[in-house]
C-alpha cells in the first residue's frame, strides 16, 4: 500500500501536465454544469451520495427487554426503510444552498426523520421527528381491570377483600399487562445571519410522552403496598432564542430558554384491594376505599443568559457567562385524601418559586511558550423562595384523617468555586499539570450549613514517542463540613409543639448517622493510561482507574465507596480494507454501609434494640463486578471490491453481591443476598454486496442473549410478600435472532 | 399520523421557499472560482485519484465555495512552501491522515503536528469568525492535548462524530470505561440497535466536548439542569422536596450505566439507608433472611413485614415520589 502511494505521489509530481489538466477540469466545473465523461470521477468524490434503503427485518421471538428503545419487541417480520437524501447547489457554484433529509428505521416504533435546508453563511432551517418506545415489562401482572388508566378499578371480587397480613389466602386474581410508554419528539430550528458577524438562532422542541409506568403506592397509614400500572401522559415544550456577535477579538451571545412541562395526569387514583375490617386493626388505621396520589406537577422554567469571550492577546483570553433563571410551579393541591378532606390552614397551592443565578469566569493565559495558566470562578445559586407553611396532612388515605402536621422545606443551595491550573511543558513532549479547586457550598434545611472541599491535582502526560504515549494523574480531595446538627432537619420539618413534646424526638435519624452527600469525605482518584503503537498496523491501549471515597468521620451511613477499572484494547489494521479491534474492561465497585437496628421510643431504653446498643449494629457490603469483552472486524472490498463485511461481538458478565451482617430489630441474624446476575451476548454481522453502480444488498444478522437473575423481582406472586401484592414479574431472559435484508439504491 | 403530516407539510413549505429564494438569487460564481483557484495549488496533485478522499471535502460545509468564509487548503494546512517544492517535505500543519511511513520519506514527521498547531488552524475560524468555541481554551479536552481532528474527519462528508450511529465510537476511543458502562443492564439508550439503526441518545446530548461552564463538560451549567432537559417532571419545584435530589442527581444515579435498576448507584433499601435510619423500618437490618420462602437464605422466622421493604421497588414501593411530591399529604414522599 505504502509503495503504491509513493508511486502515485511520484507519478503526480512528474506528470505535471496531467495535474494541470485536473486543475483545469476543476475550474471548468465551476462554469460548466453539463457533465463530461472526464468529470465523472471527480463527481464521484465531490458530489454527495443519496441512498434509499428498503427491506425487511425478521425477529425470532417476543421480548420487551430486547425491543426496549428499538421497537423490535414482537416476533415476526417488519418492513423497514432508511434514506439519506441531499441536494442543492454544488460546491463550485455561486450559491451555497443545500438541503438534506435523513430517515431511519421508518418501519419501527423507533423511527426518526431529520432534515435541514439552508444557504450557508446566510440562514438554516432544521426539523426533526423522533419516536422512542420505552418497554418496561411484559411479565407484569395486576389485579386492576384498566391498567394504564388514571382511575384504576378492581373487579368486585378483589375490591376491599385482601387481608394484608395473610395475602396468601386472600390474594386477588392477577392478569397480564404489558407496561410500555412512548416518547414522540418534534424539533424545529432556525439560524439566520442578520449581518456577517451577527447570528440569530431559535429552536423549538416538543416531547409528548404517553403510556403507562409502574409506581409504588400505599394506603391506610402505609402498612401495605401495591404496584400501580399508572397513567403516564406529559408534554414538554422547550423554546430557545439567542443572538450572537462574533468579532475578531471578542464575541458574545444573549439568549433566552424556556421549558414548559405539562402533566395531563393531575392525580392517580386506584381502588383499594385491602379490607378495612382486616387491615391492622391494632393500629387504629383502616384504608379508605380509594387511594389517590399526586403526579409530577406542571411547571415552567425560564432562563436568560449572557455569555462571551474576549481575547486580550493571542495568548490571553477571558470568558464569561451569566444566567438568571426562574422556575415556578403553582398547581392546585389535591385534597388531603381521596374522600375530599381539606384543611383550612393549608394553602391552596405551593406557589413554588426557585430563582437561579449563575456566573462563570475563566481566564486563560500563556505567559511563556511552555506555561499555560487557567483560573476560573463559578457561582451557582439555587434560591428556593417557595413559602414555608405548616401543612395538615393525612397519612395515605386512611380513616384517621388529618392527624399529622409538617412544614415544607424549600431547599436552597449556593456554590462558590475557584479553580487554578498550571500546565508546564517539559522536554520531550511531556506536560506536567497541577491544579487546585475549592468548592464551598451553603445549603438550607439540612444538617450542615456549609461544606468546603479542596482538591489538588497532578498529572503527567507524554506524547513524544511514536511508540508509547500515556498519562498518569492523581487527585486528592478533602471535604470538610461545618458542625453536623443532627436535629436541624427535624426541627425544620416538625412544628415547635411537636419538637417540644417529644424528648428525644421520633423520626430522628440514628445518632451518628452522616448523610453521605453532606459528610466529611476524603477522595482519592488515580488515573493511568498508556497507548503502545507496535507498528503502523498494530496498537494497544491500557488504562487503570482507581477511586476511593472514605467517610471515616461518619459513625453510621456510607462508610466507604471505592472501585477500580482496568481497560485493555487492541487494534490491528494492516490495510485500509481490513481491521480487527478488541477490548476488555473489568470493573470492581464496592461500598459499605453501617447502621444499627432500633425500634424504641423514647430513648434510651434499658434493653432491646436501642440506638445505643451495639449488639444491633449491622453492616452491608455492596460489590458490583462487571466484565465487558468486545471484538470487531471490518473487511472491505472483498470479491473484486463488491463485498464489505463487518462483525461485532460484545459479551458482558455482571454480578452484584450484597453481604449484610449483624442483626435486625428482632435479633434475626443477617445473611447474604443471592447474587444478582446479568449476562449479555450481542453478536452482529453485517454485509453489503454491490450489485452495480447504483444498487446494493445489505444483510444483517444479530443474535442477542440476556440472562438475568434478580431476587428483587423474581417470581413474586400475588400472595408471596405479605403486606403487599406481588406482580409475578420475572427477570428478563431472552435469546433472540434477528435477520434483516434490504435493497439499497444510491445515486448522485 | 396527523402531526407527522403537519410536520411534512411544513418541511415542504420550507423546501419550496428555499427553492424560490434560490431562483431569485442568481449569485455570481466569481468567489467560488477564485476559491477553487487557490485550492488548485493543492488539488492539482491531491486529486480524485488520491488514496485518501481529499476532494470529498467539497461535499461538506468546509468545501462550499460560495460561502466566503470557507477555508482554502492552505488556510488549514499552512502555505507549505517546502512541500509545494517537493512532496518529500512535510506540509506546515500535518493532521496525520496519512501515515508518514507510507510516504517513505525521512523528512516527514513521524507523528502529526502538535495538537496546539492543529487546533490553531481550526480556531483561526472557530474562535473569532464561525461557530465560536468560546469555552475551548482551558477546557478538559484542550488541556489534555486533544486535537479537533482527533474527533473530526474534516474531509469526510459523513463525519462519524456527527452521526448518531457512530458518535459514541469516537468518544469511546478515549472513554473506555464509559463504553463498558453503557452495556450494563440499566443504561440510557446509547447503543445502536441490533440492525444498526442510530442510537436514540448520543454523548453530545449531555456533554459539550468543546468546553462548557458545567461540570464534566455538561451542556448546562449543572448536573441537574442537564438532566432536566429530558426529565422536566423531576424539576419541580415541589412542595415536598428531597434534599439529595435538588443537590445533585448523581448523588444516587450513575448516568452511563449501572447493574442496578434505574441507573442507581446501589440498591434500595441500602442506598436509602445511607441517609435514612430513623426508628423502625428505616434503621432495620435487611438481608437474605427476609426473602420469600424458596429464595436462598430465606428464614421463615423473619418478620414478614420486611418483605415489602426489600422486594420489587423496596423503599419505593411506598415512597414512590422519591424526586419530590406536590400532594399536601406527601411529606413522606408517598403521595
Amino acid at each position: 500500500m505504502g509503495i503504491n502511494i509513493m508511486k502515485m505521489n511520484q507519478h503526480n509530481v512528474i506528470l505535471r501536465a496531467s495535474a494541470v489538466a485536473v486543475r483545469g477540469t476543476l475550474l471548468a466545473l465551476a462554469f460548466l454544469p453539463a457533465a463530461h465523461a472526464a468529470d465523472t470521477e471527480i463527481s464521484q468524490v465531490t458530489q454527495p451520495t443519496n441512498t434509499l434503503e428498503l427491506g425487511a427485518v425478521g425477529v425470532s421471538r417476543d421480548s420487551y427487554a430486547f425491543g426496549n428503545y428499538t421497537g423490535l419487541n414482537r416476533q415476526g417480520v417488519y418492513g423497514n426503510a432508511n434514506f439519506d437524501l441531499r441536494g442543492g447547489d454544488t460546491y463550485n457554484s455561486g450559491s451555497a444552498q443545500r438541503w438534506r433529509i435523513i430517515g431511519n428505521d421508518l418501519g419501527l416504533d423507533s423511527r426518526s426523520i431529520t432534515g435541514e435546508v439552508g444557504d450557508q453563511g446566510k440562514f438554516r432551517f432544521n426539523f426533526g421527528y423522533d419516536q422512542l418506545p420505552r418497554l418496561r415489562s411484559d411479565s407484569f401482572q395486576t389485579p386492576f381491570t384498566n391498567p394504564g388508566s388514571a382511575n384504576l378499578t378492581l373487579p368486585a371480587a378483589a375490591l376491599g377483600t385482601v387481608d394484608p397480613t395473610t395475602t396468601a389466602t386472600t390474594a386477588p386474581a392477577l392478569h397480564d399487562y404489558k407496561v410500555r410508554s412512548e416518547r414522540q419528539r418534534y424539533d424545529l430550528g432556525m439560524s439566520v445571519f442578520l449581518a456577517p458577524q451577527w447570528e440569530f438562532k431559535a429552536s423549538f422542541r416538543r416531547d409528548d410522552q404517553s403510556g403507562a409506568r409502574l409506581t409504588g403506592s400505599t394506603i391506610g397509614g402505609s402498612h401495605a403496598a401495591l404496584i400501580l400500572p399508572a397513567e403516564f401522559s406529559t408534554k414538554t415544550d422547550q423554546f430557545k432564542a439567542s443572538i450572537g456577535y462574533t468579532g475578531t477579538q471578542g464575541r458574545f451571545n444573549i439568549g433566552y430558554s424556556g421549558s414548559l412541562f405539562h402533566n395531563n395526569t393531575a392525580a392517580q387514583r386506584w381502588d383499594s384491594p385491602y379490607s378495612p375490617a382486616l387491615y391492622f386493626a391494632g393500629f387504629g388505621d383502616t384504608p379508605l376505599a380509594l387511594g389517590q396520589m399526586g403526579s409530577a406537577p406542571s411547571n415552567q422554567a425560564h432562563h436568560l443568559s449572557l455569555s462571551g469571550g474576549y481575547n486580550f492577546s493571542r495568548t490571553t483570553q477571558l470568558t464569561l457567562s451569566a444566567a438568571h433563571g426562574r422556575l415556578t410551579q403553582n398547581q392546585a393541591f389535591l385534597p388531603l385524601d381521596s374522600s375530599g378532606t381539606t384543611s383550612p390552614a393549608n394553602p391552596a397551592s405551593a406557589n413554588a418559586k426557585v430563582i437561579t443565578t449563575a456566573l462563570n469566569l475563566k481566564l486563560t493565559a500563556r505567559p511563556t511558550r511552555d506555561l499555560r495558566l487557567t483560573g476560573a470562578y463559578k457561582y451557582d445559586d439555587r434560591d428556593n423562595q417557595t413559602p414555608v407553611s405548616t401543612y395538615d396532612w393525612v397519612n395515605t388515605d386512611r380513616t384517621l384523617g388529618a392527624s399529622n402536621q409538617n412544614l415544607n422545606r424549600p431547599y436552597s443551595r449556593k456554590l462558590n468555586k475557584v479553580s487554578l491550573e498550571a500546565d508546564y511543558a517539559l522536554p520531550m513532549q511531556t506536560w506536567l499539570k497541577g491544579g487546585f479547586d475549592r468548592d464551598a457550598i451553603k445549603r438550607t434545611y439540612t444538617e450542615v450549613n456549609n461544606t468546603t472541599e479542596n482538591s489538588y491535582r497532578l498529572e503527567l502526560r507524554n506524547s513524544a514517542s511514536e511508540v508509547v504515549s500515556g498519562r498518569l494523574g492523581y487527585v486528592r480531595s478533602v471535604r470538610k463540613v461545618s458542625d453536623y446538627d443532627e436535629l436541624a432537619s427535624y426541627k425544620a420539618t416538625y412544628t415547635a409543639a411537636d419538637v417540644a413534646a417529644a424528648t428525644p424526638p421520633g423520626f430522628l435519624n440514628l445518632p451518628g448517622l452522616r448523610r453521605f452527600y453532606i459528610a466529611d469525605r476524603d477522595r482519592d482518584q488515580l488515573r493511568a493510561a498508556a497507548d503502545f503503537t507496535a507498528s503502523d498496523a498494530l496498537s494497544f491501549q491500557t488504562g487503570l482507574d482507581y477511586n476511593r471515597d472514605n467517610y471515616a468521620h461518619s459513625p453510621f451511613g456510607l462508610k466507604e465507596a471505592k472501585g477500580w477499572t482496568l481497560n485493555l484494547g487492541a487494534n490491528y489494521a494492516p490495510s485500509e480494507t481490513f481491521s480487527v479491534t478488541g477490548f476488555y474492561t473489568y470493573e470492581d465497585i464496592r461500598s459499605r454501609n453501617d447502621g444499627r437496628s432500633f425500634d424504641d421510643f423514647p430513648w434510651p431504653t434499658a434493653s432491646g434494640s436501642s440506638p445505643f446498643d451495639p449488639a444491633f449494629g449491622w453492616m452491608a457490603n455492596h460489590r458490583d463486578r462487571v466484565q465487558t469483552f468486545g471484538a470487531g472486524l471490518k473487511y472491505k472490498q472483498l470479491m473484486a471490491g463488491k463485498l464489505d463485511l463487518g462483525a461485532d461481538l460484545v459479551v458482558v458478565h455482571g454480578a452484584t453481591m450484597i453481604s449484610p451482617s449483624g442483626q435486625d430489630i428482632d435479633a434475626m441474624r443477617s445473611v447474604s443476598m443471592p447474587d444478582v446476575i446479568s449476562r449479555t451476548v450481542a453478536l452482529k454481522l453485517n454485509g453489503v454486496y454491490t450489485l452495480d453502480k447504483s444498487s446494493s444488498i445489505r444483510a444483517v444478522y444479530a443474535y442477542q442473549r440476556l440472562q438475568t437473575k434478580d431476587w428483587s423481582t423474581e417470581g413474586i406472586g400475588a400472595a408471596l410478600p405479605e403486606q403487599m401484592i406481588g406482580t409475578n414479574q420475572v427477570s428478563p431472559n431472552y435469546s433472540v435472532h434477528v435477520i434483516g435484508i434490504s435493497y439499497i439504491y444510491s445515486y448522485r | 399520523m396527523k402531526r407527522l403530516h403537519q410536520l411534512l407539510s411544513l418541511c415542504a413549505f420550507i423546501l419550496g421557499w428555499s427553492a424560490a429564494a434560490s431562483a431569485v438569487a442568481a449569485a455570481p460564481a466569481a468567489e467560488a472560482k477564485a476559491a477553487l483557484e487557490r485550492d488548485a495549488v493543492c488539488t492539482a496533485c491531491h486529486n480524485e485519484s488520491w488514496p485518501t478522499p481529499v476532494l470529498s471535502i467539497y461535499q461538506t460545509r468546509h468545501g462550499t465555495k460560495a460561502d466566503p468564509r470557507t477555508p482554502s487548503c492552505q488556510d488549514c494546512h499552512g502555505p507549505s512552501d517546502a512541500h509545494r517544492k517537493s512532496p518529500a517535505n512535510a506540509v506546515d500543519v500535518f493532521f496525520g491522515a496519512i501515515k508518514p511511513a507510507a510516504l517513505h520519506s525521512d523528512t516527514w514527521p513521524k507523528i502529526p503536528s502538535t495538537a496546539e498547531a492543529r487546533n490553531a488552524a481550526c480556531l483561526s475560524c472557530h474562535e473569532n469568525r464561525v461557530l465560536s468555541r468560546t469555552n475551548w481554551r482551558g477546557s478538559q479536552h484542550e488541556s489534555r492535548g486533544v486535537a479537533c481532528t482527533n474527533c473530526h474527519d474534516i474531509h469526510t462528508p459523513n463525519m462519524k462524530v456527527l452521526n448518531k450511529a457512530a458518535q459514541a465510537e469516537v468518544c469511546y476511543n478515549c472513554h473506555k470505561t464509559e463504553r463498558a458502562q453503557t452495556r450494563r443492564i440499566s443504561s440510557h439508550p446509547l447503543t445502536p440497535s441490533a440492525i444498526g439503526g442510530p442510537a436514540k441518545m448520543v454523548c453530545s446530548d449531555c456533554h459539550n466536548p468543546h468546553g462548557s461552564t458545567g461540570p464534566r463538560l455538561l451542556v448546562e451549567n449543572s448536573v441537574n439542569e442537564t438532566c432536566y432537559i429530558c426529565h422536566a417532571e423531576r424539576r419541580g419545584p415541589f412542595l415536598w422536596e428531597h434534599g439529595p435530589v435538588v443537590d445533585d442527581c448523581t448523588n444516587c444515579h450513575t448516568p452511563h450505566g449501572s447493574s442496578n435498576p434505574a441507573l442507581l448507584k446501589a440498591r434500595a433499601p441500602w442506598l436509602c439507608q445511607r441517609c435514612h435510619a430513623t426508628a423502625g423500618h428505616p434503621s432495620n437490618a435487611y438481608s437474605g433472611a427476609d426473602l420469600p420462602a424458596g429464595q436462598p437464605g430465606a428464614n421463615p422466622l423473619a418478620d414478614p413485614g420486611k418483605k415489602p421493604k426489600i422486594l420489587l421497588g423496596a423503599c419505593l414501593n411506598c415512597h414512590s415520589q422519591i424526586h419530590g411530591s406536590n400532594h399536601p399529604s406527601g411529606a413522606r414522599l408517598n403521595r
